[in-house]
C-alpha cells in the first residue's frame, strides 16, 4: 500500500491545479484519473470545438499554462493514468483498478487528504423520447463534436446555457424558458 | 483527423472504419450507427452522456459484456455486438 499526504481522484483542469499546488508546497501528492491522459473532459486530446476561435485561444493558452506548471513538479507527483477509483474506506484509503497492464501497479493508497476532482455532469430531465438513441446531453454531444464527430444533420437544443457557436452543425431550434428579454441579458 | 491512422472494426459482423483515439462509441456514431443496446423492453438505447456515467452505451466488446463504449478506445480488429439488458449478446 502507498501512503501520501494527499489523494487527487480526477485529473482535469481542477484535480492538474490541485496536485501542482499540494506538491509546490511540498506536499507528496497521487494523482488518479480513468482516462489515458491528463485533461479530462475539458482539456481532452483534441481541444476546442471552433479551431481558431476567441474560446479556442482561451482553452488552449490555459491547457497550456497548466500543464507547464504541473511538469514542473511532475517528479513528486505519483500519477495513475487509466485507473478507476471503485471504493474509499473510511474516507482515507483509496481502493484502484488500473485498466491497462502499463500503469503501475498499486491496489490500494492512503491519503492524509483526499480531493475529489472528478467534474461535473447535467442535470437531467426526463421527457417522452429523451432515451432515444440520437438524444444526447450537451457535454457528450460536446464531447463529440470536440473529437470531429457530429451524430446527425439537424439539431435541436434545449436549453440556453448551450451557445449556438457550440454546434456546428444545423440547429434548427432552440426552445428556451427564460424569456427573450433576460436571454440576451444572461448570455 | 488523420486519414494513415484508419482501421477496421467488427460490428455485429458488418466491418466499419474508425480512427486511432477514438472511443467506440464515436466511431459507431462516425459511421451513422445509434442504436447502441437493446432494452428487456426491447426499446433502443445509444450514447447520452458521453462520459462513462449513464451506462446506456453499454455493448459486448471482444466478448466482454457490459463495456461502456464511450469510455472504451476503438483497437484494430475489436469485435463488437449488441446486447440486452444482462449482457446476452442479441441474435440479429
Amino acid at each position: 500500500m502507498k501512503v501520501v499526504d494527499l489523494v487527487i481522484i480526477g485529473g482535469g483542469p481542477a484535480g492538474i491545479t490541485a496536485a501542482t499546488e499540494a506538491a509546490r508546497m511540498g506536499a507528496s501528492v497521487a494523482l488518479i484519473d480513468e482516462n489515458e491522459n491528463l485533461g479530462g473532459k475539458v482539456f481532452g486530446p483534441t481541444g476546442s470545438v471552433i479551431k481558431g476561435s476567441a474560446s479556442d485561444k482561451i482553452e488552449k493558452n490555459l491547457r497550456r499554462q497548466i500543464l507547464k506548471d504541473f511538469d514542473r513538479v511532475k517528479n513528486k507527483i505519483s500519477l495513475y493514468l487509466n485507473t478507476e477509483v471503485w471504493d474509499i474506506v473510511d474516507q482515507r484509503l483509496v481502493l484502484l483498478y488500473s485498466k491497462s497492464g502499463s500503469a503501475q501497479q498499486v491496489n490500494r493508497i492512503k491519503g492524509d487528504k483526499l480531493i475529489i476532482s472528478v467534474g461535473a455532469f447535467e442535470k437531467a430531465i426526463p421527457f417522452p423520447g429523451w432515451t432515444l438513441p440520437g438524444v444526447f446531453s450537451v457535454g457528450g454531444l460536446n464531447t463529440l463534436v470536440k473529437k470531429g464527430i457530429l451524430p446527425g444533420k439537424r439539431f435541436l437544443l434545449a436549453g440556453s446555457g448551450l451557445k449556438r457557436e457550440f454546434c456546428p452543425g444545423n440547429v434548427f431550434c432552440l426552445p428556451e424558458a427564460v424569456p427573450c428579454s433576460l436571454y440576451w441579458q444572461i448570455i | 483527423m488523420d486519414s494513415e491512422n484508419k482501421f477496421e472494426i467488427e460490428v455485429n459482423g458488418k466491418i466499419i472504419l474508425a480512427h486511432s483515439g477514438q472511443t467506440i462509441a464515436e466511431a459507431l456514431l462516425a459511421n451513422g450507427l445509434r442504436g447502441l443496446r437493446m432494452t428487456r423492453k426491447q426499446s433502443p438505447r445509444g450514447v447520452y452522456c458521453g462520459m462513462g456515467i449513464c451506462y446506456e452505451c453499454r455493448m459486448i466488446v471482444n466478448g466482454i459484456p457490459n463495456v461502456r463504449t464511450c469510455m472504451t478506445l476503438a483497437t484494430p480488429g475489436c469485435k463488437i455486438t449488441t446486447q440486452d439488458d444482462s449482457g446476452i449478446m442479441l441474435e440479429k
